[in-house]
């Protein structure tokens, strides 16, 4: 319980740097690439759809503070999106890379419509006219995830 | 039974967050633009992490570059820039000082109240939703910086305007392209009027000018008027780049703004907004 909740904290900060620093890298870096995203299925696949929910409103709460937009649109999408992930992926078998990063995919897709959706109710305004960029996010994202946690699994049963 | 009640317990916690979130969206409703207190905590506890991240990095990357070049050229290079950089900002507030032909005693008071005038900020992070949007810089209320102020870059040109949430030593600023900025702006040839606001996708649009309006014409340069008591006026902002009569009873008329985004590394903030008065 201790581990995870340091994992998971631990995850949240990364998330933040990863953030901060590929802005600094490349502007367009900072939408191809939603480290709050990653971190949200990472924990949704690894723990369960709970901690995934739960992930999602902690991680897209922090999305949504450092954007000047209505506070709780990334949230709300991230929560419904973790926890659906975390759900299904219990009834999946999603032991290789391909298929993770399918299932992965699928997820973000769903998270990236709903979030664009409720941008919409708010503002009247499509953000995939506004940042093409964002059409690419999935894919990006569920390639990286996928790594992720591959990688963990292998450290877990290395430790 | 069991299997049920776990069920129904992870719905009930999803069911709670989603509520929760719903809560807090429809919380912002009546306070505007103002920020919920738990917007403001998250961006007090997390903006510190992220200016020590982006310090790190740039002092790996500037270590590795004084590894390379010469360490004494380098910092007086890094020295000569800064000096620039302020010569630049003093430059263009005098040259309008001058330009009101003030008297040589005046002059001296002025310069005497000049100094502190502009706080030298760095881009520390960026918009997570658009990044046209916003900016966080590193400098807060612990430098002088409270809402509202004028964000220029290094050339004198306007960047944005410094607003809430603003940390004892991080601010945000909200950029001229973001859809929610407003500044008063009037063309330098024909002195047309109106409201410049972001489109969100790196331009701006110059605002209310109705169809019938003879003036306007492409290429003319756009600064801001300062009608709108938060930013003053002769400002430069941009260009205008196209012209076009919309269906309705104002014209579409995009601009260009000055300011590159990408290389908006180092910003002014200008403290005292009465010198370009």
């Amino acid at each position: 319980m201790v581990r995870k909740g340091l994992v998971l904290f631990l995850g949240l900060v990364l998330a933040f740097v990863l953030y901060s620093l590929l802005g600094n890298l490349e502007p367009n870096l900072v939408i191809l690439v939603n480290a709050f995203s990653i971190l949200v299925f990472f924990s949704a696949m690894v723990y369960g759809e709970v901690e995934g929910a739960v992930m999602g409103t902690v991680a897209g709460l922090l999305q949504d503070g450092f954007s000047h937009s209505v506070f709780g649109l990334a949230g709300l999408s991230q929560t419904i999106s973790g926890f659906l992930a975390g759900w299904l992926s219990q009834k999946l078998n999603l032991s290789t890379f391909y298929k993770r990063a399918v299932f992965v995919f699928f997820f973000s897709l769903i998270q990236l419509l709903l979030w664009v959706f409720f941008y919409f109710l708010i503002f009247k305004k499509a953000l995939l006219y506004t940042q093409p960029a964002l059409y690419l996010q999935p894919v990006f994202t569920s390639i990286i995830t996928s790594s992720v946690i591959g990688f963990y699994r292998k450290l877990s049963r290395a430790t | 039974m069991s299997f049920f009640r776990v069920v129904k317990s992870k719905f009930f916690i999803v069911g709670f967050l989603v509520f929760f979130q719903l809560l807090l969206i429809s919380y912002q409703v009546p306070l505007g633009s103002k920020q919920t207190l738990l917007e403001r905590l998250l961006f007090l506890i997390f903006s510190p992490v992220q200016k020590a991240a982006v310090n790190s990095y740039r002092s790996i990357i500037d270590s590795w570059q004084n590894f390379i070049t010469l360490r004494k050229v380098q910092k007086e290079n890094q020295q000569l820039k800064k000096e620039i950089f302020f010569l630049t900002q003093e430059k263009r507030l005098w040259q309008q000082r001058f330009s009101l032909s003030l008297a040589k005693k005046e002059l001296e008071e002025t310069l005497k109240d000049l100094a502190g005038s502009v706080i030298v900020a760095r881009v520390i992070g960026l918009d997570t939703a658009n990044y046209f949007r916003s900016v966080v810089i590193d400098r807060g209320s612990e430098d002088g910086i409270t809402k509202n102020l004028p964000v220029c870059d290094k050339f004198g040109n306007l960047v944005g305007r410094t607003a809430e949430p603003v940390g004892p030593r991080e601010a945000r600023v909200i950029l001229v392209t973001s859809e929610e900025s407003g500044v008063a702006v009037i063309s330098v040839t024909d002195k047309m009027l109106g409201i410049l606001s972001g489109d969100g996708q790196g331009k701006c649009l110059l605002k209310y000018v109705m169809t019938s309006s003879v003036s306007g014409v492409e290429g003319d340069e756009v600064e801001t008027s300062g009608f709108d008591k938060i930013f003053p006026p002769g400002l430069k902002v941009g260009k205008i780049v196209s012209i076009s009569a919309s269906q309705g009873i104002f014209k579409k008329i995009i601009v260009q703004p000055y300011f590159d985004f990408r290389q908006l590394k180092l910003i002014a903030v200008l403290k005292n907004k009465e010198f370009l008065r």
